[in-house]
């Protein structure tokens, strides 16, 4: 495995479109980085540049302190999930979890490449579809294929390119976990895009945050969370979503033009705002209760169940040392 | 309920055997019919020139006359080779065509146009024109070939070795388009993230061309294989004007030696014992052939 690093890499569709502007990340070896951000806004396309499938304008990329920007993909040493399955169609999944290892770069005695991919299989638990053709398979077991056979070598880095995204919600958890086990095990340098904050929060060491080809922020999960550097980084994490409001809504310092409040510190039943109740949302081990304060729709999210109905009355307290301050360009206010 | 009634209209079955009735009744006009009567003329000793003789029934007399003529296993043997050669190099000049098409370059689109051409011309128009350039003394042909190569004066189309290749050539000249298209359509099908995945996976070329290309375009050489070979059986008119089957019977395909036997020699009960056997020939492998490619497909 390898320590990754981006250095102001720059990228263009068409001379026109800016997918890429001035990307600065390091990898460390054994890390898992998760990129995070909406759709378009240059997740797959830093993989791919790192992959090589895609010439870069400007900038280097970086394996263990050489520079590769130049190479070819095959010459880079990466495996690549893709976000669509790209099994190979004609081969059985024996032959596509072994495809790997058969590279002329790479050739390996038929009994280790036996041994190798029925080990893959066993912890991808498709041990029993091993001879089944990758056409007929359902879509979860097509992707632990493609996990698989990207997992099968040990390569400078793994790019995964949302690769749970297709999968239903149960099996997406279960293989969430697996992913996590899987990359302790192997001490794996993994590159993990998603917009699921799930995924993020779940499996990421670090996660980069993307915003319109630009990095936003960097940080931990934690740091991502409770300390994020604008409203759109704020937005990235937490359900339900951060409380955007107007720095004039509670008694707060004044010249503060935003503020973000997460849901949970907010505490219900007591305190001096007064607002009404537009829903309630029992989601089992927690309850959203959206209120309505002064034309402000506000979630607050409690513990275990609330007894109450809606177009009701209800006080509540903010959690003053947990406001986020933001200035009138998004941008944190941090405090001295 | 009565208005509804008056515009119902005609039944979904009624509105297919519409669409397809009249094609139905065509195929039965000039195929099932003269197909059902060709197998009745095979069992009679019927002249068709011999007007108001009665044809009598002879049994299986014509299919042990066809079958025990020497000649009719040397024309077979010519349709053979003929159909070996041409479906060769047909699929691996049409296949090596459609890779190099495949690639995006300029003028990618004029190429294939151009190079699709000879399969749009009429094949007798192409058998008249190439026996002017196989002319031994102005013909392009030799000229060409004695530019690459010195051999000196030969005939192409005069020589008994020569003109089963003269026939080879033009109709691989004139068909390759065909499996290249076919190839084309294939190879376009193939999606473009298989060979990304495989590069990230360091296969080779080699490796890319035989683990994805060729199992994704291999149905379709063979459907265009099968096209061709079932045209090539039956193969007559360019054959006939580029060499009318000769010299000798070197390019006597069986098709033209039906023809000779059905309308020269007027031997009507014995050529359709002749047409009987070729079309169950063909019938046979052309199902053996398809159940092979089925598989393959499945593969």
């Amino acid at each position: 495995m390898a320590k990754v690093e981006l250095k102001k890499l720059f990228k263009t569709y068409n001379k026109k479109i800016k997918a890429l502007e001035d990307i600065n990340l390091t990898i460390e070896d054994g890390q898992f980085f998760v990129l995070l951000g909406p759709s378009g806004a240059g997740k797959t396309t830093t993989l791919r540049c790192i992959a090589g499938l895609e010439k870069i304008d400007s900038g280097d990329v970086l394996f263990n302190d050489e520079n590769i920007t130049h190479d070819q993909p095959a010459s880079r040493d990466v495996s690549f999930v893709f976000q669509q399955y790209s099994l190979y169609p004609h081969y059985t999944v024996y032959e596509n979890l072994a495809f790997p290892l058969r590279s002329p770069m790479r050739k390996l005695p038929d009994e280790e490449i036996k041994n190798k991919v029925e080990k893959i299989a066993e912890m991808l638990k498709i041990t029993n579809k091993l001879k089944n053709k990758a056409t007929e398979l359902s879509g979860g077991e097509m992707q632990r294929v493609a996990i698989g056979r990207a997992l099968v070598r040990e390569p400078n880095i793994y790019l995964m390119d949302e690769p749970l995204s297709s999968l239903d919600a149960k099996l997406r958890e279960t293989l969430r976990v697996e992913l996590k086990n899987i990359q302790l095990n192997l001490n794996a340098t993994i590159l993990y895009v998603t917009h699921d904050q799930a995924e993020a929060t779940t499996l990421a060491d670090k996660i980069g945050v993307l915003k319109e080809g630009k990095i936003v922020q960097i940080g931990t999960p934690e740091e991502i969370y409770e300390n994020p550097n604008s409203i759109y980084v704020s937005q990235r994490l937490g359900s339900p979503k951060i409380n955007i409001l107007p720095g004039s809504l509670f008694k707060l310092d004044n010249n503060i033009p935003k503020i973000g409040l997460r849901p949970e510190n907010i505490e219900l039943g007591d305190g001096p705002y007064e607002g009404k109740i537009i829903s309630i949302e029992n989601l089992g081990s927690e309850t959203v209760v959206a209120i309505n304060f002064q034309d402000n729709e506000i979630l607050a999210s409690i513990q275990g169940s609330y007894k109450s109905s809606i177009n009701e009355k209800i006080n509540f307290d903010i959690n003053t040392n947990k406001v986020l301050k933001f200035d009138n360009g998004d941008q944190r206010i941090h405090e001295r | 309920m009565s208005v509804k009634k008056k515009f119902k209209g005609l039944s979904d079955k009624a509105v297919g055997w519409l669409f397809i009735g009249p094609t139905v009744l065509l195929l039965l006009a000039i195929n099932i019919y003269p197909l059902v009567y060709a197998i009745k003329m095979s069992f009679t000793n019927f002249y068709a020139n011999k007007i108001g003789r009665e044809p009598q029934f002879v049994g299986l007399k014509n299919y042990i006359k066809v079958l025990n003529k020497e000649a009719i296993w040397e024309k077979m043997q010519v349709t053979a080779s003929f159909m070996f050669w041409t479906l060769l190099l047909q699929a691996i000049i049409g296949l090596g065509l459609a890779l190099l098409l495949n690639r995006k370059f300029k003028g990618n689109e004029l190429l294939t146009t151009l190079i699709v051409l000879p399969m749009m011309l009429s094949p007798a128009v192409v058998g008249v024109f190439w026996t002017y350039l196989y002319n031994p003394q102005v013909g392009l042909f030799n000229y060409v070939v004695n530019f690459f190569y010195d051999l000196g004066s030969f005939d192409m189309i005069g020589s008994s070795t020569l003109a089963p290749w003269a026939i080879v050539i033009v109709d691989t000249w004139m068909w390759t388009p065909f499996t290249m298209l076919i190839c084309l359509a294939g190879l376009r099908s193939v999606p473009n993230y298989l060979y990304e995945a495989a590069e990230v996976d360091r296969a080779s070329k080699w490796q890319q061309f035989i683990y994805i290309t060729l199992p994704s375009v291999l149905p379709f050489l063979l459907l265009a294989l099968l096209f061709r070979g079932i045209e090539n059986f039956k193969m007559f008119d360019m054959v006939v004007e580029l060499t009318s089957g000769g010299p000798g019977s070197a390019t006597e395909l069986a098709s033209i030696n039906l023809k000779r036997e059905a309308f020269e020699k007027w031997k009507t009960g014995y050529s359709s014992a002749f047409a009987v056997i070729l079309f169950v020939t063909i019938f046979g492998f052309g199902n053996v052939y398809v159940k092979v490619m089925n598989k393959i497909k499945e593969r």
